[in-house]
């Protein structure tokens, strides 16, 4: 329990595995749900102009990709918080698009070997 | 016998409410044998604030619902028999201002999330053995 170190590996057909301590499996299908839901979320904001609510989401994604280690979740999520902040619509959805592919493909390995594909 | 040595280890209060980050916190925070009361938003935290005794350490999430961290921090540090419990604010944001604002305020630590929840549970355990030490700044 005492390391959560994550790692990130890009494969060459696009498809990333993220490695995770096995104390966290519980909770990763909540976890993976619960972000695929915020794009849906965001994506409707964002048809309706409500920056605030993208802005709101987006952060709340940006901790939580953070401490579970899924470093491009977090990454992405800041982008689309800051491009909310100035109301920047091209930006939040193209990144949007990317999220959710990213959350379509992403593979989580568990370090005793079960992965959450 | 689980019971008595999580009452002699005490409590942390977690002011989180990002439900999935709160798990995965509580998650690690309890199997060092802590116990953890959980505050979804600072209207909710306030109510805890009021109703139990200090607990052991705070984790304060910067950006809830209601009041924000800096309130939070403040309404904590203005309670009697709450001054000198350690609190660690817990990021999304690593905003220089906050952090020296956050600090200057009262709060002990300052942990950003991307960090991750290793750096965040080892900095509360430092936290208090510290604060058993009397070092907590």
């Amino acid at each position: 329990m005492e390391s959560s170190q994550s790692t990130l590996q890009p494969l060459p057909h696009g498809k990333e595995i993220v490695h995770l301590d096995a104390s966290f499996a519980p909770l990763v299908p909540k976890f993976m749900t619960n972000r695929k839901k915020e794009v849906t979320t965001m994506q409707a904001a964002l048809t309706a102009q409500d920056f605030e609510t993208v802005r709101r989401v987006a952060h709340g994604m940006k901790g939580a990709g953070g401490s579970y280690g899924f470093d491009r979740i977090t990454e992405i999520a800041a982008t689309i918080e800051q491009a909310a902040k100035t109301g920047i619509h091209e930006t939040i959805d193209m990144e949007l698009t990317g999220l959710g592919s990213y959350l379509e493909q992403v593979e989580v390995i568990f370090d005793d070997g079960v992965s959450e594909g | 016998m689980k019971k008595q040595k999580e009452e002699k280890k005490g409590v942390v209060l977690l002011i989180e409410d990002e439900s999935d980050t709160a798990d995965l916190i509580r998650l690690h925070i309890e199997q060092s044998g802590l116990s953890v009361v959980h505050a979804r938003d600072g209207r909710h935290a306030v109510d805890i604030i009021e109703s139990i005794v200090p607990p052991r350490a705070i984790l304060l999430d910067l950006v809830v619902p209601y009041l924000n961290g800096f309130e939070l921090l403040k309404a904590i540090r203005s309670k009697s028999g709450w001054e000198q419990v350690p609190v660690m604010v817990v990021s999304g944001d690593s905003d220089k201002g906050d952090i020296d604002r956050m600090m200057l305020e009262g709060a002990n630590d300052y942990v950003v999330k991307s960090w991750g929840i290793g750096v965040i549970h080892h900095r509360l355990k430092l936290m208090l053995e510290q604060a058993s030490l009397g070092q907590v700044a």
